[in-house]
């Protein structure tokens, strides 16, 4: 074991599984003894909203034996009563009146039996009969246990970012620089390393592993100079498989390892807005007052696209703004503009200073993002940019995973705007982390310039039928029906029925759950396979289907299902669509660069984050649940359908839009 | 309720309804204030006052509104009304107020050809126990009148009807005695048979004979009640008919020889034909939801126009339970919860 | 050095493993809370149909709300069978209260409660199917609380000894590796010297090798080349 940092990291995560197992364990027994007796009184009192019944037919002067559809009041209060296994009424003398049994409840063994007299004046003439399956509260306790299982994945999840944060110091980085190098090495992986810039025997024995790297890289050269002046083929081969072997010339493709320091803040960044996801909306619609030309509905989507839009624009021309400010100083400025909005979304008192403070947030967002991304661009180089990028992605999406679980449990016990601090809090500590994750001022290189699309750029890559449908056709509506759900309909509509925030959250969460593994998966798998146009198509296809769910299961079930498979879907569509715009952009507009390729397609995308929201609220004022679900579906299945059109198409004609990956 | 458990647990069901409604009302009684009389109501009934007026008058006092009211009896002759209306020019009331078919129509009159009192519409008018509003043309449907008017009506739906009867006991033949030359119980006779053809039960509908001059005649009742009940039928409806009220003393008995349960869906009927089950609108439940509209009307100053023509959501379901000891027929346990019961 | 690695590594673990056991705990008394004010509220809700049942049948009968008599003692006495109910109230559409267990609150327009306290509310439809009121149940959050106490105290005893287990083995790990850490920096020098033992290093040594017999060949030829 030679990577330490991993071990250590391994030991701890089941130290911790454990602990957390053993207090959970505890809490559940404990729980056992105070649900019981609950559920007790609850079988009380529906018998004796019975035996009220039985007893109101007697004073009626109806005989018992008489009474007709006794079974059905009793199947109604059993279906009520999801903890109870039967309910019976028995006559004094043992036989039985009426009887229901829940179905698969089959003979229980020492059932827990509750029972309530049926009184004729002061004479027991029956009683009510209840009995519950012991098993219920182990049962209860088992859908607790599923409720935990989702918190302590994010909980641990949290700690691991935590503690990757103390491996981003000086002396933890070197460790780990020194850790990958041993393993390297003793693989026979004799690649240049990006050096570990630390002192101390770490830095120092790495800085000497890297010497004796970079003097056999050197002497390697040397003799292939040699070879090659000496005409000494039989030297020149036995050279080329030295390198064939070991890489000695090659460079490994990691990312600096100061820059991965740059992960703590993000993540805390990106945690502290998803901590308001579960319960943005209900928290809007608490300040939302009816205004007479905007349904309610509408008015509570009014901040959601606000954050949306903002974000999608900005994005677009902050590049250069950050480039000359320095990224670390850029980042820091964009936190702090975000600890203000979410501070002051914590003391608005009506919509519109809700909106203002989102509007900053969202300015922040944006500022941490594209200094993020260009501080990774500046850092790495192209080799190694892909791995510097999965930097900035990682720490979004495990925030994504961690942030609604957590901040609906925070919501349901603290508060909303209680929460916001909490995020404040969060922001203030990413600017804190920052400062020592980014003290370098990185030098502009100048090759990030320049990627911003201009009008002309957005019209010549729409212009081109094959990406204008990848754009608009898939990669729009993914992003828009994912934001109309999860972002608005989802929270909105369960808060509307009831359900606390915490039970938002780890419906919303279940996204980032499904998508956790798929993601690494289905990028390995569609690169190496080449069928990008099937992921998207079928991406695309289980996203528009996941509507189904709610209008054929109960909440939260319903909603549960629909976000896992709307996580499954976008985990299959991703990663391929991505690469699919590089592929199509270098195929159809070969002089324009790449970066600006992608700058239009993210720009779309994020076009799909604000009006998917604004569309859903339309259509959820108008017409209601049912409708906007439906019709959030439609628009990503058509766009699939055309797209699968175009892709058919050009398929017969020999000229397949993106499908050039699968030959 | 929903079942409560797995990641997700439903919280209090009506809180999110009950704070909206908490809100608004309690600006809506700040501005209320000073604003509630006393009003001047102008009522005309047909026959003198009934439950309606009583439930008018009931629920102006619970809720805080002054009302003089001026009761004005059109002795069921519509002829009446025209004196009426000019003691209104002179009293200038602030509201009036009409009781059944005749008398609105005599006050306001049809839509397509409004009185003049009508067309002058400074005074709003609410209307009260019209039957069938779109069909007597008062309105041209319950949405709007389209003029200074709104009202209420107090029809059970028959598809309502046949629900109560069907969760007593299901239906294998449905019996109805009706009066032809009554147009709205043959309307309702007609939709009877239509909703039984589409759920599958078999309708005898009997008609009381007409006489040389065209009115109903009661001879040869009892041969009719005998043939409902030789067709098989388990229910007799009396449907709402003013011959068949007026011969009740007649055909009770006769029913409850021929052991046919009975189902009544007026109010009327409830106590003068002891039917074992009635669905019906109470009056005084009527007068309480006319006395609503008056408030929209008088209070909130909306106009009559906008105000939508109603009938109760919620009928009074009427269990009698010594008919039903005597037919040996007992109401479903569950019903108990939801029936009125009387007689016990 | 290493003893400063140590300290920081111990004390980040420390807080970290602190903090995940104390959010893990709260979690989880939480989600029994939850569970346990779930069961009450179903029972309150069981309770509540019957009494709005009751309170909907007068209501059709021509009796306000504020008419029947009746009520305040059903509540006084729904309330005494219940002990975690501090109070029920029949509300009418505005929020004063009609009619309650506790006489004195008649009267009184309740201002929205806290978020924290349990309350159930059910609405009461009158005949023309709009809200005459509605009926609240307020459970004593006291009560409850106290019920939950139990709970509370063997959740915080188990998160103690939990964490001084794996602040334990924590110790033990962190100690560990860094004595293993120390041993791999002391390879890595022998390895970047040369004097890889046990095989480790063996890259380097095949590579120098290597290089030196294509630079020994290349160094013959060489001087071949230069006579």
């Amino acid at each position: 074991m030679r990577r330490l940092d991993l071990a250590l990291l391994a030991v701890l995560a089941l130290l911790l599984v454990g602990a957390l197992v053993f207090v959970s364990w505890r809490a559940l027994d404990s729980a056992e003894r105070l649900l019981l007796p609950e559920l007790n009184r609850k079988a009380e009192v529906v018998g004796e909203s019975i035996s009220g019944l039985f007893e109101e037919a007697i004073d009626y002067g109806i005989p018992l034996k008489d009474v007709v559809g006794a079974d059905e009041v009793l199947r109604e209060a059993l279906a009520e009563s999801s903890e109870f296994a039967s309910i019976a009424v028995r006559m004094e003398g043992g036989s039985e009146l009426a009887s229901v049994e829940r179905a698969g409840a089959g003979s229980l063994r020492s059932p827990i039996i509750v029972k309530t007299a049926i009184k004729q004046g002061e004479e027991v003439v029956a009683e009510v009969v209840i009995a519950i399956p012991p098993a219920v509260v182990a049962r209860t306790i088992r859908n607790i246990w599923l409720d935990v299982a989702i918190v302590l994945l994010a909980s641990i999840l949290v700690t691991f970012e935590m503690l990757a944060l103390v491996f981003s110091s000086d002396v933890g980085r070197a460790l780990r620089g020194l850790g990958q190098r041993l393993v390297a090495i003793n693989r026979g992986d004799l690649r240049a390393h990006t050096p570990v810039e630390s002192k101390g025997i770490f830095g120092q024995a790495s800085d000497d592993l890297d010497h004796r790297l970079s003097s056999l890289a050197k002497r390697q050269r040397e003799l292939e100079g040699r070879a090659t002046a000496a005409r000494d083929t039989e030297a020149g081969v036995a050279l080329q498989q030295l390198e064939a072997k070991h890489h000695l010339l090659g460079k490994r493709d990691q990312p600096p390892p100061k820059l991965a320091a740059i992960r703590a803040p993000l993540f805390l960044f990106f945690f502290a807005e998803e901590l308001t996801r579960p319960f943005l909306p209900s928290y809007i619609a608490s300040l939302a007052s009816p205004l007479p030309w905007l349904s309610r509905e509408l008015v509570i989507s009014l901040p959601i696209v606000l954050f949306m839009a903002i974000v999608a624009i900005l994005l677009l021309f902050l590049n250069d703004l950050t480039e000359r400010v320095g990224r670390g100083r850029s980042l820091r400025a964009g936190a702090v503009i975000a600890v203000i909005g979410f501070a002051g979304s914590a003391y608005v008192t009506d919509l519109l200073q809700l909106m203002f403070f989102r509007g900053l947030t969202a300015v922040g967002y944006a500022l941490v993002f594209v200094s993020a991304q260009g501080a990774i661009i500046d850092g790495t180089e192209r080799r190694n940019r892909a791995r510097g990028l999965s930097i900035l992605v990682g720490a979004i999406f495990v925030a994504a995973l961690c942030g609604p679980p957590v901040g609906g449990i925070l919501a349901d016990r603290l508060g909303e705007r209680e929460t916001f601090l909490v995020s404040a809090v969060l922001a203030l500590l990413a600017i804190v982390t920052a400062r020592f994750a980014m003290p370098h001022q990185a030098r502009p290189r100048g090759i990030t310039g320049g990627a911003r699309p201009n009008l002309a750029t957005f019209l010549r890559v729409i212009s081109k039928p094959p990406l204008a449908l990848l754009l608009f056709g898939c990669a729009l509506p993914a992003k828009l029906i994912l934001a109309a759900l999860i972002f608005y309909l989802v929270p909105l509509s369960m808060a509307d029925s009831g359900f606390d925030q915490a039970s938002i959250g780890r419906v919303l969460t279940l996204y980032a759950l499904a998508m956790l593994p798929l993601v690494p998966l289905v990028s390995r798998f569609s690169d190496r396979s080449g069928y990008r146009p099937g992921f998207v198509l079928v991406g695309a296809a289980l996203s528009a289907s996941a509507i189904i769910h709610p209008l054929i299961w109960a909440e939260p079930w319903g909603e549960a299902a629909m976000v896992l498979q709307l996580g499954v879907a976008q985990a299959l569509s991703i990663t391929p669509q991505s690469a699919l715009v590089g592929e199509l952009g270098r195929r159809y507009l070969p002089d324009v660069p790449e970066g600006m390729v992608y700058g239009v397609f993210r720009f779309v995308e994020r076009s799909g984050n604000a009006i998917g929201p604004l569309i859903a609220a339309w259509l959820l004022g108008a017409y209601g649940l049912d409708v906007a679900l439906i019709a959030v579906g439609a628009i990503s299945l058509i766009g699939a359908l055309l797209y699968l059109a175009a892709w058919t198409v050009g398929r017969e004609g020999r000229s397949l839009p993106g499908s050039e990956g699968a030959r | 309720m929903p079942e409560k458990k797995g990641i997700a647990r439903r919280r209090a069901l009506a809180l999110m309804a009950a704070g909206a409604v908490v809100l608004p009302s309690l600006t809506g009684r700040a501005q209320d204030e000073g604003k509630k009389g006393p009003f001047k109501i102008y009522q005309i009934t047909y026959r003198g006052e009934t439950d309606v007026e009583r439930g008018f008058r009931d629920y102006l006092d619970q809720h805080g509104i002054e009302a003089e009211i001026i009761m004005r009896n059109a002795e069921r002759n519509p002829a009446n009304v025209p004196g009426f209306l000019k003691e209104i020019e002179e009293i200038k009331p602030d509201l009036v107020y009409t009781w059944g078919t005749p008398v609105t129509l005599a006050t306001v009159g049809p839509y397509d050809d409004p009185s003049a009192f009508s067309l002058n519409g400074e005074i709003p008018v609410v209307f009260t126990m019209v039957s069938a509003p779109v069909r007597a043309k008062v309105v041209p449907d319950l949405q709007s009148s389209g003029r200074n008017l709104t009202g209420t009506f107090h029809v059970v739906p028959p598809e309502a009807q046949l629900r109560a009867i069907q969760s007593y006991r299901p239906i294998e033949t449905l019996g109805l005695l009706y009066t032809p030359t009554e147009r709205n119980s043959a309307v309702i006779v007609e939709r009877f048979k239509q909703l039984g053809q589409e759920q599958g039960f078999p309708v005898v509908a009997k008609a009381f004979d007409v006489n040389d001059q065209g009115r109903p005649v009661s001879d040869g009742f009892e041969t009719l009640l005998q043939e409902i009940k030789d067709a098989g039928a388990n229910w007799l409806v009396y449907p709402p008919d003013t011959f068949l009220g007026s011969q009740m003393d007649l055909v009770r008995p006769a029913a409850a020889r021929l052991k046919l349960p009975t189902f009544g869906t007026t109010e009327l009927l409830v106590d003068k034909g002891q039917c074992l089950l009635s669905l019906i609108c109470r009056y005084y439940s009527v007068g309480q939801l006319t006395a609503s509209k008056a408030e929209q009307i008088l209070v909130e100053g909306r106009d009559p126009a906008t105000i939508p023509i109603e009938t109760l959501k919620r009928f009074s379901l009427i269990i009698n339970i010594p008919v039903a000891k005597a037919l040996q027929l007992y109401p479903p346990l569950s019903m108990l919860n939801y029936a009125e019961v009387i007689g016990a | 050095m290493l003893q400063r690695l140590s300290l920081v590594l111990i004390f980040a673990i420390a807080a970290v493993v602190a903090a995940a056991l104390a959010l893990g705990a709260y979690l989880n008394y939480g989600s029994v809370r939850a569970a346990y004010l779930g069961q009450v509220e179903s029972r309150l809700l069981a309770i509540g149909k019957g009494i709005v049942d009751d309170i909907e049948t007068s209501i059709s009968f021509g009796i306000p709300i504020a008419g029947q008599e009746t009520l305040d003692p059903l509540l006084a006495r729904e309330r005494a069978a219940d002990p975690v109910l501090f109070a029920i109230d029949v509300m009418d559409r505005e929020g004063e209260i009609l009619h309650s267990s506790d006489p004195a609150r008649v009267g009184q327009v309740l201002p929205l409660l806290d978020a924290g306290e349990l309350q159930v509310d059910l609405a009461i439809i009158n005949s023309f199917g709009s809200e005459a009121g509605s009926v609240r149940f307020i459970a004593d959050t006291s009560i409850l609380e106290h019920n939950l106490d139990s709970t509370a105290s063997t959740v915080r005893a188990a998160a103690i000894y939990a964490l001084i287990g794996a602040m334990a083995l924590a110790l033990l790990a962190v100690l560990i590796m860094l004595s293993s850490a120390k041993r791999r920096a002391a390879e890595a020098g022998q390895m970047a010297a040369g004097e890889g033992e046990d095989g480790h290093g063996w890259a380097f040594s095949q590579v120098s090798e290597e290089h030196d017999r294509v630079a020994g060949r290349l160094n013959e030829l060489e001087a071949k080349g230069e006579k």
